[in-house]
């Protein structure tokens, strides 16, 4: 039979190459499957908290995920134990692995000390989403900010993340930011080390 | 002027704009492991990812029409053809091959060579109906619904089950003729 014996089994999924992560799907698949996903939870709540919590609960998952791939793949099984570190973590490599490109721009909160934000003009999530004008505030978002805490959180960064609309002028459509801020055990200086990281434990028998 | 001749799955896969595969199979993961923590049954997890890719079948029809300038399908051959060689590679990158067709040209096999879904997948012991994949039998017959065909698609053979391949089995049931929403005599 045709194509028999090309896929290799393995007996072990931890035997399974990684890959280089080169692969690619068009947007509109990942649109599509985005808009079900959001559909969905909007079946399964009462209220737009609700849904947003959903939505960043999802992206969390993903995010955890993510961060143990890059930190593998990307450098090296390397953890970052610095905030700065951390941040320009995602703010470049995460983004750039899963949006195609770093994001706009990640700036320090003048209000508070543990406040940082990653700024992006349009985010690729929200791209084919329009939202009612009964839906307030509501952010899709929220699942790009489950995946930034998914990623700082299992990294030993506790934070709470947030997705907020900003307007600009001279631009119809405004502008996302993602606001992070982190919890109080993190600490307010800049060189604060991740003291309560649990140890990545899992091997990776991949062949590389 | 000559209709647009056909584009190939490469060709428009080449022009879309295209996002990380990676992205992809992890929000997938995420879907399916809600749906499993709401749902708790593996069968309802199983219908309910075939409503979802039914929900995405009945939109995708037509990126996909407008998109490849494909002319009407002559037969259920072309079009199990399409799906695979222009379908499955414009929308996820992967090609798709058909095979095993029945005596009266109604029933065939996808085979497919390689699933962005199931990267870094594996099933527990406790999810072992699951059929992982499930959204794509829905995408496939909402979008072939929209086309006036009645179709079941079904699983055959799973990777993630222990089976060497992916393989959908495609079943036309019938034709059903478009309905026009006005008389002819008003």
């Amino acid at each position: 039979m045709i194509g028999a014996g090309k896929i290799k089994q393995y007996a072990n999924i931890l035997d399974k190459p990684i890959g280089k992560g080169k692969q690619e799907v068009s947007l509109s698949a990942l649109a599509f499957l985005f808009s079900e996903l959001v559909q969905y939870n909007q079946t399964q709540v009462d209220n737009i908290s609700e849904l947003e919590t959903r939505l960043e609960d999802a992206g969390y998952a993903v995010g955890a995920r993510v961060l143990e791939l890059l930190c593998h793949r990307e450098k090296g099984n390397r953890r970052e134990t610095r905030l700065l570190g951390i941040l320009s973590f995602v703010h470049s490599t995460v983004w750039k692995v899963l949006f195609g490109k770093v994001a706009d721009s990640l700036e320090k909160g003048t209000e508070h000390e543990d406040e940082y934000m990653i700024s992006e003009k349009e985010l690729l999530v929200n791209k084919f989403i329009s939202m009612p004008k009964d839906m307030g505030s509501f952010h899709c978002g929220a699942f790009v900010a489950g995946i930034v805490r998914g990623v700082l959180d299992n990294a030993g960064f506790p934070a709470v993340v947030t997705a907020h609309f900003v307007p600009v002028e001279g631009q119809q459509r405004p502008r996302t930011t993602i606001l992070i801020k982190f919890a109080e055990e993190v600490g307010t200086s800049l060189n604060s080390l991740a003291s309560n990281i649990p140890l990545l434990t899992k091997v990776w028998y991949a062949q590389v | 002027m000559p209709p647009a001749a056909p584009r190939s799955g490469e060709a428009i896969f080449a022009s879309v704009e295209r996002v990380n595969a990676e992205l992809f199979t992890l929000t997938y993961g995420a879907i399916v492991r809600q749906l499993l923590t709401d749902l708790e049954e593996v069968d309802e997890v199983n219908k309910q990812l075939d409503q979802m890719g039914y929900n995405i079948g009945i939109r995708l029809i037509d990126e996909f029409l407008a998109k490849s300038n494909v002319s009407r399908c002559v037969d259920f051959k072309e079009t199990a053809e399409m799906i695979a060689k222009v379908g499955f590679k414009m929308f996820l990158g992967v090609t798709a091959s058909v095979m095993n067709w029945d005596a009266d040209g109604t029933c065939c096999s996808i085979l497919l060579e390689d699933n962005p879904l199931v990267d870094f997948v594996e099933l527990p012991d406790t999810c072992q109906g699951l059929y992982y994949c499930n959204i794509l039998s829905g995408v496939i017959r909402g979008a072939l619904e929209m086309v006036a065909m009645k179709t079941e698609v079904t699983w055959i053979r799973d990777m993630l089950r222990g089976d060497d391949a992916y393989e959908l089995q495609v079943k036309l049931l019938k034709q059903v003729p478009e309905e026009y929403p006005y008389k002819d005599d008003e």
